[in-house]
This record gives C-alpha cells, structure tokens and sequence, in this order.
C-alpha cells in the first residue's frame, strides 16, 4: 500500500519558487497498476521521484506499507532503492560506454548479490526484454528503443515489488511497446508487483486499474478504472 | 555492495578515461622516480661505505688516540696545554691542527690492558726512492702492512698469518712498468731495493761543530750529506688497486710491521715524530661481541685515551649519508605535494564529468560509503600507477646508469644504485595511500549527490 498525503514539492526559493507538485494525496494497494497521465510539464516525473523516495516532498508525506518513506535512515531508504522498487526512467540514464551486460548488473552489485548468481540474473532480465543477443554491446550502440528495453532490465532485474516506469513506452514501436508492457502487466499478474506508469498512450492508461490525471501540480481526477470512461484522455498528452 | 565491484568498477572507470589517469598519475611518477632514486643511492652510498670499512678495518680493532678532538668532528679552536707529544698536521686550508700523540709508554700501558690482544703502531714510511738493478729510481712511500685491509693481490699470495714475512713487500701495480717487469707474475720473487733518509746529517754536525771551534766557520757552507740507508726486499705479491680503499693518490708499498717500524724510525730518529703517534690499532679480545668492545672502549676512555670503534666510524658515514638523503628527498617530497593537487583536481574534474553517473548509482541504492570509496580508490589507482611508472623508470635508469657510474667512479663491483624490493613496495603503498587521501574530498563530493539532481545534469 502506497499512501501519497497531502504531498508538495517546491522548486527553487522565494521569488523564484515553483510548485510542481500541489498538496496531492491518493493511495495506491498493493499490487495494483496505476497510470499516471497529464501534460508535459504537469509534474508526472516529480510525483513519480517523491513517491519513489528519490526526491523528497517539500510537504507531505508518502507511507509504503505503514512506513514513512522519507523517514526512513540512509540505509533503509538505500535498501529500498536498490531492492524494494524498480525505476524505468523517462531518458533512459544507462551507460553508454559500458556494455548491456554491465549495465544491468550494477544493481545487483549494489544490492550485493552473489557474483556466481549475477551472469544468470542479468541473461533473465535481458531475456524478457528480448536483449539477450547484445549482452555484450556496448549500451551507447543500442537504438532508442533498444535503449529504453535496457532500462527495463534494469529495472526489474532485482525482482523489486514496485516498479515505477516514466514513459516506458515513448520510444518504442506499437508491436514492442506492446511486448514491453505485456511484460510489465504480467510482472504484476504473476509476482503481485505494484506498477505505476507515466504514460500519454490511452490504451495503456486504459489498461491500468486506476488513473491519475494532473494539472499544474495538482490531480485533476483521481478514478478507478470501472469509471474510467469519465476520463476525458483526449485532452491531455503532448 | 561489495568491496570487490567497487574496485572493479574503480579501475574501470579510470580506463575509460585512460589520458587523464595517466597524467595524473605521470605527476606522481616524478616524485616516486625521485624518491625511488634516492633511496637506491643512498643504499648504495651505505653499502658502498659498509665495503670501505669491511675492507679497510678489523671489527674487533679500536683506533687509539691521546687527543681528546681526535674522534670528533669538531676541532676545538681553544688552545690546548702544551705537551712535549702534540704535532701539528697542516690541512688544505693552511690552518693548524695540533694533536697530542701516543707516546711508547701510552702504548705500552694498552700491552699491559689483559682485555687487549695486540697493539699494532701505525707506521707510515717516508721513502726516498725504490728501485731495481738496471732501472731509475721511482719515489714512493711505505706502510706497515694490516691484515684487515686485504689487499686484492694480481699476483703471489696473501700471508696466511696476520702480517706479510719479513724482508717481503706488496708492490703497487702502478710500478711494474716503471720498474721494468713484464707482468705482476714476473715481479714476484725478485728483488727490489728501498732506500731512506735520516732526518739529520749527523757528520754534517760533527764537522760543523769542528769547524765554529776553529773559527772559520763564517765562510763556510756546510754541504748538507744526509746518511742514506738502501734495504732490499722481495716482492711476494703485487696488489690491485681496492675499489675500496680510502687512499688517494699513489698507493704505498706494504711492508711487514718490524720492517715498517725500523724504516720508520730511522728517518725520525732524532725528531718530534719518533715513536710518537697519533692513534694506533688496539684489538680486543673477543671484539666482534659488540658487548665486550664497548666495555673496553668505556675503559679506555676513562683511562684518558679517545677511542674510536669501527662502529664509530661506520655510524659518521652513514649520518652523512643520510643527511644527503633527506636532502634529496626533500626534492621528492614537494613533487609529491605539488602531485596530489594534480589528483585533487583531477578527481573532481571526474566528479564533475560523471555527476549523472553518481546519480544514477545513488538513485539504485547504492550506499554513499561505496560512492565514496569508489572514488577514493580510483585516486588510489592513481597512486599505484603513477608508482608503478616511477619505480620502473627508476630501475630502468639503474640499469643504464649503473654499469656507467661504476667504470666512472673505478668502483669495482660496487653497485651506486641499489634497489630494495621492500623499499619500493612501501613508497608505491605510500603513494596509493597519499592518493587516496588527496581523493577524499572529491568524493565527499560525490557522495553528498543528490540523485535526481545529478541526474537532471546534461
Ligand atoms: N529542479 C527543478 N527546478 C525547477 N523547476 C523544476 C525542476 N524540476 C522540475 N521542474 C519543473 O517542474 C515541473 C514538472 O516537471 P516534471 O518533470 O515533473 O514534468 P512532467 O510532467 O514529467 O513532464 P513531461 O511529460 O514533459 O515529462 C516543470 O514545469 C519543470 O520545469
Ligand atoms: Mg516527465
């Protein structure tokens, strides 16, 4: 259970204060898929890194499972980072001069996993994401899409219960975007994985339980996926 | 996350940015250079001086001297109460330095001494010429041979016993030429001839005496006709010239200790020098136990003698050497300094470089205590490797320069330049850990990141 509360987030100081993200508050259970959509600029990306415990709130507060998130010690908020959630970021952030390979593993070195067991899990997760023949490819020579595959992998290669996905699917075709979150939406069938997705594609929003709609900052409509036809998507995405 | 991955990821890191390492770590390879130079010669210089004093002193053996500045390294400038033995040795400067010397009964109170085994006086020979049947006469000068110098013999043979026979000489190679021997095998076993001078003419005396009595000695010039005394000795070995050896200039031609001492004191009989001297060599019984060689040093002293142990003269060396030492390394030191602002500097330009790279880490959870020992251990890397760079080219440099420095110096098989495996592993271990340090604020740096920050850098 994902409870966000009354979360702001301030940028900048005084004259030059912006507020990306305005007193929002909803909750997401545990194993649900949720969409979060609104126009560029709205704060989608914002939202997403407070709730993951990248960014902190300026007010507010965001309870994982009865604890609070930013609360939590350096270690604990590290642990959770490295293992208790998956981030799909909007560009990619992989490392361009090291391999697929390396790429992909570095969370498991930082979750500290055997070296023996590592080779296996990173040819499991390249595999999902359909990757397994440029293991060894420098991650700079992989396409756009190919790229954001990449950091899908990453994502999920340390079998986190939350992954966060900021556009996972912007730069892919229909057909492997398709593949992509057949792949996401079955993590959460299968292993119960709570999924939180950016996304401007309707049909991917539709697909989630619930979406969240922002404007400015704020949640403009907060509705469960059985209403969903209040949803007024065609008015936003870019 | 593992220690191991950190450092994997470390060295990885630093290979991706090969130039820059590289530099940096040139830096740092201009101070191990020097300091690993340093070190090699100031070996060098100790072994060299340890050979010298090996090859030129018995342990066991004290040097024995009546003037109290005589084993110091200051001479005092007061003046000293008179005293029938002082003598005066002019130095270069043309200043004199007085000695008070060891007089027979000085010498024969160290006999007595149960704890000393044997006095050797130390007699030098002023020599008028040598020469041989047929061939011109050649200047040369004498001393009493001493076992603990062991000659290097070309040919014949060193004396099982302590001294060389009597009515013997080891002739300097320098006169089988002049001489006219074909080789230093030739030598052996012929005669040459050794002549001296006594210090006064005493007939010259005698008549000068005769003639003040018959009063005509005002128009008279008394040609001085010194009394010459010519001793043949054969020669039983020829020597080389010691690659260690203290003697500059022409080598004298050894001489066993009772030959020595009635050459010596025929051309001193009558003067301030005879059976006076300024130290002589005392050995103690059972001397090589540093123990017992101290005690009887502490006895001497305290019988009014100064006394000096090889010990002694070894530790004068080696305080030289080491003051040269620090003084080079000195040079070292502050290339060092000036090096780790190079690492300083370079490892927050990577800090820098790599701001979305530390996010990115911090972002999947890696411990601020890993960034920062990620980025202490590339500057250790640095460290290492400029280390690494130094030692190598500072071996290489022994290597050519070496055999160079030693035809140069006529030092034998004396090494001026001697590398210590253990030495060189310790300054590279110095040189990982200075880098490292030098890193520690750069990775601060990186470690305090925040993630989504560092990450929205372009
Ligand atoms: N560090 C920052 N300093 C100042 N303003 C910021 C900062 N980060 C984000 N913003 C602003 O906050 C707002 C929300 O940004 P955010 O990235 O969350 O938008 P988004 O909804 O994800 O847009 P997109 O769909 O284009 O990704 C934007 O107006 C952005 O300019
Ligand atoms: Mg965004």
């Amino acid at each position: 259970m994902i409870e966000v509360k009354n979360v702001g987030r301030v940028y900048g100081k005084k004259e030059n204060a912006f507020v990306a993200l305005d007193d929002i508050s909803f909750s997401i259970p545990t194993g649900a898929t949720v969409a979060i959509v609104g126009k560029s600029g709205s704060g989608k990306s914002t939202l997403m890194h407070v709730m993951s415990g990248l960014d902190r709130p300026t007010t507010g507060s965001v309870v994982i499972d009865g604890k609070e998130l930013h609360k939590l010690k350096g270690k604990d908020m590290d642990n959770f980072r490295a293992t208790g959630m998956g981030f799909i970021f909007q560009s990619f952030f992989i490392e361009a001069n090291q391999t697929c390979q390396q790429n992909v593993m570095l969370p498991l070195e930082i979750s500290g996993l055997p070296i023996s067991k590592r080779k296996k899990a990173v040819l499991a997760a390249l595999t999902q994401v359909e990757l397994a023949d440029k293991v060894n490819t420098k991650a700079g020579n992989l396409s756009g899409g190919q790229k954001q595959r990449l950091a899908i992998a990453r994502a999920i290669v340390n079998k986190p219960q939350i992954i966060f996905a900021d556009e996972p699917t912007g730069n892919l075709d229909s057909a492997t975007g398709q593949k992509i979150m057949d792949l996401l939406f079955g993590l959460n069938k299968s292993l119960g994985v709570t999924l939180i997705i950016v996304t401007h594609d309707h049909e991917l929003a539709a697909r989630c339980q619930r979406q969240v709609v922002m404007k400015d900052g704020k949640t403009v409509t907060n509705t469960q996926k059985q209403n969903s036809g209040s949803l007024n998507l065609g008015k936003v995405g870019k | 996350m593992k220690l191991l991955d950190v450092v994997r990821r470390s060295g990885r890191s630093l290979r991706s940015a090969k130039a820059r390492t590289i530099l940096t770590a040139l830096a740092i390879a201009v101070g191990g250079f020097t300091l690993t130079l340093t070190l090699a010669a100031s070996n060098g210089a100790r072994s060299y001086g340890n050979n010298l004093i090996a090859s030129n002193f018995d342990p066991s053996e004290l040097l024995v001297g009546k003037d109290p500045d005589l084993f110091t390294n200051k001479t005092s400038s007061k003046p000293k109460e008179y005293d029938e033995s002082i003598t005066a040795l002019s130095n270069g400067g043309g200043a004199n330095l007085q000695f008070k010397r060891m007089s027979v009964d000085d010498i024969a109170k160290l006999r007595q001494n149960p704890s000393i085994e044997k006095v050797r006086e130390n007699y030098q020979v002023t020599i008028q010429y040598i020469t041989r049947q047929g061939q011109k006469r050649y200047t040369a000068s004498g001393e009493a041979y001493n076992s603990a110098q062991k000659p290097e013999l070309k040919a014949g043979s060193t004396p099982g016993s302590d001294d060389i026979a009597a009515g013997t000489v080891l002739l300097p190679d320098d006169y089988l030429g002049p001489l006219g021997f074909t080789s230093a095998q030739d030598a052996v076993g012929k005669s040459i001839t050794v002549t001296v001078r006594q210090p006064f003419s005493t007939t010259d005396i005698q008549s000068l005496a005769a003639q003040i009595a018959s009063g005509k000695a005002q128009n008279t010039q008394p040609q001085p006709t010194f009394q010459t005394q010519t001793k043949t000795f054969t020669v039983s070995g020829v020597t080389k010239k010691p690659a260690t050896s203290f003697n500059i200039g022409a080598r004298p031609i050894l001489l066993n200790q009772s030959d020595a001492q009635i050459l010596n004191e025929y051309t001193t009989k009558g003067t301030a020098d005879y059976q006076k001297f300024i130290y002589v060599y005392a050995r103690v019984k059972n001397g090589t136990d540093p123990q017992q060689l101290t005690k009887v040093q502490d006895q001497l002293k305290s019988q009014g003698f100064s006394v000096q142990s090889v010990k002694d003269t070894q530790k004068q060396i080696t305080q030289f050497i080491d003051i040269m030492q620090s003084i080079v390394s000195v040079f070292g030191v502050i290339t060092l300094i000036a090096s780790v602002f190079g690492v300083v500097n370079t490892q927050y330009i990577s800090v820098l470089e790599r701001t979305r790279e530390i996010g990115l880490m911090k972002a999947l959870g890696m411990r601020r205590r890993d960034i920062r020992r990620l980025f202490m251990l590339e500057a250790g890397w640095i460290g290492f490797l400029g280390g690494a760079i130094g030692a190598v080219l500072a071996v290489l440099a022994g290597l050519v320069l070496n055999p160079l420095i030693t035809k140069k110096l006529d030092l034998g098989t004396n090494r001026l330049l001697i590398y210590q495996p253990l030495q060189i592993i310790l300054l590279i271990v110095m040189l990982i850990v200075i880098a490292t340090i030098a890193g520690l604020l750069p990775a601060r740096k990186a470690a305090k990141l925040d993630p989504i920050q560092a990450l929205r850098t372009e």
